[in-house]
């Protein structure tokens, strides 16, 4: 289980400085399904990459998030970089480009089986084509370079990578927000697949509040940096007593979003 | 894929008639006769008379022209007016001086700036990037011949610690190893100062480079995969900064020219540039043709070396991999 215990993180910049995370508490036990969701600029981004201990250098982080006794924010390098993948791995935001241009998609998936679970460049090979498999793309694909694939493709692969080394907890930060409609569906399925497939945990940041709400066991709702409502999906759907919680339920209601 | 060799080639192609028509026009028009710019004027009537014809002087341009591109293609650039002996045999001992001052001087200079460069992006604000920065702005705004002049005078006349001037000893050293040893403490100033005055626009551009690809959100991932910074430092962030590296190498091919001029008189060396501004200043007009010519050759041949490393380093252009798209 992963702690996060009154985590803040403040952006400092030159001109000015910006409080993202104000004083956040969340539990995330092992195999559970986590959303967050909250309008955008609300600090999601910034309260799940600091689990990865992956902001920028210019953001200042307080508090602590503690995974098995230690504090990942203060962790060593080395722990770090151990717990990095193999206990935490990371689906990033779709319109991102999350590939290295200049690789090829089997090399990348390759690099974290050889690098993080010291397999062969055989074994690395044979495991690759099963997780493009897995996640509905034909091993063919490993020959490709990033540029050569669509954005659901692209989402694909990184969703192949993230569960690379079997992680007990795969964030999600907005994994469909960049792609067509009929497509999300299917990457979101993919995603849900291989989490209840491998019995993975899953912090899932999302805009879609019935989405989110339909698939997860715990739901958090972030407004202005706070974690405002937290419980379980069907008890804040069915009474929101934040009013942020009855904005972001009649946006979806106004525009006739599924749910 | 092949069409882009074959661009590439026809490229090449176009660039080197162009240094042969700007070299058949230049001599061309300079000022008096067209003969005397070709001929020597101290020949003998006779002698004159049989330029004309090896020349073809007597024919219409565009036949002169021909034959002026075949001569150059096959190395045939005529008798020095100074030295009276085949311009080629002049050229051919120069040619190596040329590569290795120059080509160990760029090949220094950028890996040494791509090095500095990569380390400056690391850490953002941190002293080596202040130390990169400055040294690199100061290497490159200095005049070249200036430095070099300065370097000569301290480092070979004050403080004779290298030679003051040539490729070689003389007498030459015996033993092959001595001799090896003899050429490159000759080559050490002249190359030395141009990766002094080489690095720093290299460290610059390349600093820039990485802190904008380090800012990339794959690199974001490749730390989350708990790689260690080496590998997301060199094998994601300088591998995708590679090509434009490459086009930087490419365009600071040109001047290549202008170096070998400078630094190989500077350092009265025994190479094609030195031999480029000699033979224009004793009006040998043939010679410094076939010269600029050497040069130019050189120039494009690095490039399409540059260019076939591009294509291997950047896999958006297609090289041999699945044929269409
Ligand atoms: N690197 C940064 N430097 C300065 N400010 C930042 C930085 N990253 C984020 N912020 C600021 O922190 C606040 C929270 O951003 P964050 O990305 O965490 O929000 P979010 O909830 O993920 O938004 P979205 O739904 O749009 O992704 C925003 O006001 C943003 O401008
Ligand atoms: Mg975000």
């Amino acid at each position: 289980m992963i702690a996060v215990r009154n985590l803040s993180v403040t952006y400092r910049t030159a001109a000015r400085s910006v409080q993202a995370v104000t004083d956040v508490s969340l539990d995330l036990p092992k195999g559970s399904i986590t959303a967050i969701v909250g309008e955008s600029g609300g600090g999601k981004s910034s309260l799940v990459y600091g689990i990865l201990r992956l902001l920028p250098p210019q953001a200042k982080v307080s508090g602590s998030i503690i995974y098995d006794g230690t504090d990942i924010l203060s962790a060593k390098e080395s722990w770090l970089r151990d717990f990095r993948w193999k206990k935490a791995a990371l689906v990033t935001q779709g319109a991102m480009n999350s590939l290295t241009p200049v690789l090829t998609v089997g090399y990348q998936i390759g690099e974290v089986l050889r690098i993080r679970l010291g397999l062969s460049r055989k074994e690395a090979d044979k495991r690759t084509a099963e997780l493009l498999g897995m996640t509905n793309l034909s091993p063919e694909y490993a020959k490709r370079y990033p540029h050569e694939l669509s954005g659901g493709q692209k989402q694909r692969v990184v969703i192949a990578m993230a569960v690379a080394c079997s992680p007990e907890l795969l964030i999600a930060d907005e994994p469909t927000s960049a792609l067509d409609v009929i497509t999300q569906a299917e990457v979101a399925a993919t995603l849900l697949d291989m989490v209840r497939e491998k019995g993975m945990g899953l912090l899932l940041v999302s805009h879609d509040l019935p989405l989110a709400a339909s698939l997860c066991e715990n739901l958090a709702v972030m407004h202005k940096g706070r974690i405002v409502e937290t419980g379980p999906p069907e008890k804040i759907l069915g009474s929101p007593s934040h009013p942020h919680t009855k904005e972001l339920l009649s946006a979806f209601s106004l525009i006739g979003g599924p749910g | 894929m092949r069409s882009y060799w074959i661009r590439r080639a026809i490229g090449a192609a176009a660039v080197l008639l162009l240094v042969i028509a700007a070299n058949f026009f230049l001599f061309r028009i300079m000022p008096g006769d067209v003969v005397s710019s070709i001929v020597d004027p101290r020949f003998s009537p006779e002698a004159k008379e049989r330029m004309r014809e090896v020349f073809g002087l007597d024919q219409p341009l565009l036949r002169q022209f021909v034959i002026y591109v075949r001569r150059m293609l096959t190395f045939d650039f005529g008798i020095s007016f100074l030295s009276q002996r085949p311009i080629w045999d002049e050229l051919r001992s120069r040619v190596p001086n040329t590569i290795a001052l120059l080509g160990s001087a760029l090949l220094i200079s950028s890996a040494l700036g791509t090095w500095l460069g990569v380390q400056a992006a690391r850490k953002r604000g941190g002293i080596t990037e202040k130390v990169v920065l400055i040294s690199g702005s100061i290497s490159f705004s200095f005049p070249s011949f200036f430095v070099q002049l300065v370097l000569l005078l301290f480092l070979a006349y004050t403080l004779p610690v290298f030679p003051l001037r040539g490729s070689v000893s003389i007498p030459v050293p015996q033993g092959a190893i001595d001799r090896m040893l003899d050429y490159i403490w000759h080559l050490l100033l002249p190359a030395g100062s141009l990766v002094l005055l080489g690095f720093g626009s290299w460290a610059i551009y390349v600093r820039n480079l990485m802190v904008k690809t380090l800012g990339e959100d794959f690199i974001l991932l490749a730390r989350a995969k708990g790689f260690s910074e080496s590998r997301v430092l060199w094998n994601h962030a300088f591998r995708s900064a590679l090509p434009p590296i490459l086009t930087i190498f490419l365009l600071a091919l040109p001047g290549i020219v202008s170096g070998a001029v400078i630094t190989e008189t500077v350092f009265s060396l025994h190479g094609v540039g030195k031999y480029l501004l000699d033979s224009i200043m004793g009006h040998d007009y043939p010679a410094a043709g076939a010269a600029f010519y050497i040069l130019g050759l050189l120039t494009i041949i690095s490039n399409l070396a540059a260019d076939a490393a591009y294509a291997i380093a950047d896999p958006r252009i297609k090289v041999g991999r699945r044929a269409g798209m």
